[in-house]
């Protein structure tokens, strides 16, 4: 199927002139709905064309030809503030020296009408950050495998959620955060289940748009939202699986596009229905077996020991937490911290 | 702005096999904010660009071989990007 692509100003030269691997990057661009681009790409592509000029390789004419012809691709230039800010978040958590790439990634994920492939032909690039990010593709390489995985469950707290946690966030809104950390260091599962109870005495008198409030406003992880869209793309179905309040739950869902979630209830009047740690495994084993999955094609993404049965449970597992378990050292990937297209690429894109 | 509150626009009756008046209706469900008519719009808009642009792929081919064999300017691109092009 046809879709768009992004194209690096590396293979919009070879487009332009006729470089080495210019029939692939004429195999990339021949069917893509839109060629799309960082606004600054023209700027590289002329510069690398006046260096031909300057070493002679191609005269004045031919070089206002080829300035011509990159005038009339069409490209699709974005530039927009939500670009900005997700080039410095992809620079921050690939560990880029400069943002230039990070502008072609983000663009990618940007396109219109979703994310899209990157196509460049600079073999560094897609070494540095092409096996740990999905959208990235070096020029003559083959496509990678997106491998077995149709069902992904993540997280919420630690995971989709970096820092503050949705309680926090909610209590923060309500006036309630010192009464709330002191619960969020509770271990024993009956001070847990009388903290919740407390908890939903504070919201009934708060009301609902207090709370409404905080957690639409939750902070998403890096990556989150561009995440979900590739593996919806991908047809790769999505979860969230969190003992949380499944209201906070549901809202992170409708803003990423989940497929299934689930979390503690909270009755309109009062009533609490528990989901703890250990019935996160189970949870997501049914939800598997209904789409008719195995464990094989089920990976997870979680950041605690509320998440090691889960982790343990799925085919393949991610751990964005700081220091792994023993429980799962061996059976996860360790990415402390990862923006979450970094956790995608653990997932689908090795064997 | 939603494609199909402009002024200028030619109203016209499309017939859609049932299958793929689904996946419009699919596309439109899932992305909030876009109608059916952006999408089917969207469709076209994106095949008209393609056509155009395989024109222009024929024109740059017929450039290119005049040409003749040229260096890659992908290490001169990453050492633009590097900051160490002098």
């Amino acid at each position: 199927m046809s879709e768009p692509v992004c194209v690096d100003s590396s293979v919009l030269v070879k487009l332009l002139t006729g470089e080495p691997g210019s029939e692939a990057a004429v195999a990339v661009v021949t069917d893509a709905t839109d060629l799309v681009v960082p606004a600054f790409a023209w700027a590289e592509v002329g510069s690398a064309l006046r260096k031909k000029v300057r070493m002679g390789e191609i005269d004045a004419r031919q070089a206002q030809r080829a300035w011509d012809d990159l005038l009339s691709l069409d490209l699709r230039y974005l530039q927009r503030p939500a670009l900005m800010t997700r080039t410095w978040q992809l620079a921050e958590s690939f560990a880029l020296p400069t943002v230039y790439d990070a502008a072609f990634v983000a663009a990618a994920e940007q396109a219109p009408g979703g994310p899209c492939p990157f196509w460049t032909a600079d073999a560094s690039l897609a070494r540095a950050v092409g096996g740990r990010h999905p959208l990235i593709r070096g020029l003559g390489q083959p496509e990678p495998d997106l491998g077995p995985t149709r069902l992904v469950a993540f997280d919420l707290d630690g995971t989709l959620l970096r820092g503050e946690t949705a309680c926090e966030a909610i209590a923060r809104a309500i006036g309630r955060l010192d009464e709330m950390r002191a619960f969020e260091a509770l271990t024993d599962r009956g001070d847990i289940a009388a903290a919740r109870r407390e908890m939903a005495r504070w919201y009934g008198e708060a009301g609902q748009a207090a709370i409404g409030v905080a957690v639409d406003g939750l902070a998403l992880a890096p990556g989150a939202e561009v995440a979900f869209a590739w593996l919806r793309r991908c047809g790769v179905r999505t979860a969230i699986v969190s003992i949380t309040w499944d209201f906070a739950v549901a809202a992170v869902a409708r803003r990423l596009g989940a497929d299934d979630w689930v979390g503690t209830t909270l009755s309109p009047t009062g009533e609490v229905g528990d989901f703890w740690a250990e019935d996160k495994a189970r949870w997501l084993a049914a939800l598997a077996e209904g789409y008719g999955l195995g464990p094989d094609r089920v990976a997870a993404v979680g950041d605690s020991a509320g998440d090691l049965p889960m982790l343990r449970w799925a085919g393949r597992a991610v751990f964005v937490g700081g220091r792994l378990p023993p429980e799962v050292q061996g059976g996860a990937i360790h990415l402390p911290g990862a923006d979450l297209m970094a956790a995608v690429a653990a997932i689908c894109l090795t064997a | 702005m939603p494609q199909n509150t402009a002024d200028d626009l030619q109203q016209v009756t499309l017939r859609l096999p049932a299958e793929l008046w689904a996946d419009v209706l699919a596309i439109a469900a899932s992305e909030p904010g876009r109608s059916r008519n952006d999408v089917i719009v969207d469709l076209i808009a994106a095949e008209v660009r393609r056509r155009r642009r395989a024109r222009v792929l024929e024109r740059l081919a017929a450039h290119r071989r005049d040409m003749g064999p040229q260096e890659d300017s992908t290490p001169f691109i990453r050492a633009l990007r590097d900051g160490r092009e002098a």
